[in-house]
């Protein structure tokens, strides 16, 4: 009986050690991607930089255009 | 005539001919001579070819474009006519789909210029700022009255080309603090070819620029819906060029999204897409990034708009659309004047989120109370930056 309360305990803990590995795979994955964005991000993919770029530009104008709208009634 | 000075007319949707279960009747096919016909009769009932600035017109795929382009040409002769194919046409009737949407802008009150941008991916800054210049000096020697217009840019592209972001940042910078609205063209959901028009042609990979200079009071804007995030993905393997994401927290992307929402990946629709939209976090402002399809084989996602890997995608919960909308048209007719018209680039996905919602009527009195028309798009554009489900117009006030 107890013999066999072992061996579930150790299938137990074989399950939790796989569950671990792939999260912690997981994990990896994940940090070496924001790990990539961080460094290399901004510069390798022309397109997302140029969006990120192009939010600040964005800005700029909406303000402009919002502080100088010609049309405004406030 | 009418003094509005904007004019638009929606067709009736493209049918094939077919015969009635009966066998009594025959049903003609409805195609673009007939809807070219129709809107080009009813802007004609109000204004002449002669005082048109410029036809802008959406139409679906499912007209054949040939036909679209002869007989266009042949209804407006001597008119600048530029447009682009659409995913949805709509104006005060109501959305549609299939359709035809013409606007005209009268020369009573506008100046416009237009432009062909080729070869979207190799467009740089000194053709942008070339261009830009172009069409500055076309209004200025044409219109005495350029110096007390006020002015704006309208852009429309090819929705399936991936340089949006690399076009409107290079545009950007070329314009300067003129407003800018714009749209990205659709083919109907089919995700196989969409096109610009200009100067009596479709064109792919291709971009169409207007500068347009009123002194009609307006203003450009862009409205989305998004209400709380939810939670955060991070894209841990994907492929910037091709705007597809493989793993998402280092799961497969499509198997991951679908669990989320207590999915599988082959239920994945843009039905859903429309509803539960991932989106990033950008200078403390949330943007969508639309999905525009799924490949079960791969398990991987692609996106409507540029993504990279390492981005921190964010699923956010949205508010209600049509509250939105009212509520930014109510705050701009405070803010401008009682509304004479809207031109609009609406996100095809808000088209589906509205319609799985059973709001068509709430828009349709939107659309209504507005004066709204224009198109479902690919994607959005407003002052260089490529948006996904949004509502993106240019908002015109009565004198």
């Amino acid at each position: 009986m107890q013999q066999s309360d072992h061996s579930d305990e150790i299938e137990l803990l074989k399950k939790e050690l796989a569950f671990q590995k792939s999260e912690n795979e997981k994990l990896e994955k994940i940090n070496a991607a924001l790990m990539y964005r961080m460094e290399e991000g901004g510069f390798n993919h022309h397109s997302y930089r140029a969006f990120e770029h192009s939010v600040q530009l964005s800005e700029k104008v909406s303000q402009k255009t919002e502080n100088y709208s010609p049309y405004s009634k406030n | 005539m009418s003094k509005t000075s904007i004019l638009s007319a929606l067709s009736e949707p493209a049918t094939s001919a077919y015969s009635t279960a009966d066998g009594e009747s025959d049903v003609k096919a409805y195609g673009a001579t007939q809807a070219c016909s129709e809107v080009a009769q009813e802007i004609l009932r109000s204004a002449r070819p002669q005082d048109i600035e410029l036809l802008l017109f959406h139409t679906t795929t499912s007209f054949d474009l040939e036909d679209v382009t002869r007989e266009i040409l042949h209804w407006f002769p001597n008119v600048n006519i530029v447009g682009c194919t659409s995913a949805g046409e709509f104006n005060k009737n109501g959305y549609g789909t299939n359709k035809l949407l013409a606007v005209a802008f009268l020369k009573s009150e506008f100046s416009i210029a237009t432009a062909l941008v080729p070869n979207l991916g190799e467009v740089n800054f000194d053709e942008a700022h070339e261009i830009a210049s172009s069409l500055r000096r076309t209004l200025q020697s044409r219109e005495k009255r350029y110096e007390t217009e006020q002015h704006f840019v309208i852009s429309m592209l090819d929705g399936l080309s991936r340089h949006e972001e690399h076009f409107l940042e290079t545009f950007a910078t070329a314009f300067g603090n003129i407003p800018h609205l714009g749209g990205s063209a659709g083919d109907d959901l089919k995700l196989e070819a969409t096109y610009v028009f200009y100067n009596g042609k479709f064109y792919s990979d291709a971009a169409v620029l207007l500068l347009v200079g009123t002194q009609k009071p307006f203003t450009v804007f862009s409205i989305d819906h998004i209400n709380s995030p939810v939670s955060k993905l991070v894209v841990t393997n994907a492929d910037p060029e091709t705007r597809t994401v493989y793993e998402i927290n280092g799961e497969p992307a499509a198997q991951y999204y679908a669990s989320l929402l207590g999915m599988k990946a082959q239920d994945l629709t843009p039905d859903v897409f429309s509803m539960f939209p991932l989106a990033v976090l950008v200078g403390g402002k949330y943007f969508i990034r639309s999905i525009q399809k799924v490949d079960l084989t791969t398990n991987a996602i692609t996106f409507y708009c540029a993504i990279d890997l390492g981005i921190i995608l964010t699923f956010v919960q949205l508010g209600d659309c049509i509250d939105a909308l009212e509520s930014k048209l109510d705050a701009l007719r405070e803010q401008f004047g009682e509304p004479e018209f809207i031109y609009a680039c609406d996100c095809f996905l808000r088209r589906l989120e509205i319609q799985q919602g059973n709001k068509d009527d709430e828009i349709k009195r939107l659309q209504q109370k507005y004066n709204v028309a224009g198109f479902n798009a690919y994607g959005e554009h407003i002052h260089s930056v490529h948006l996904n489900q949004t509502f993106t117009g240019v908002y015109f006030a009565a004198e």
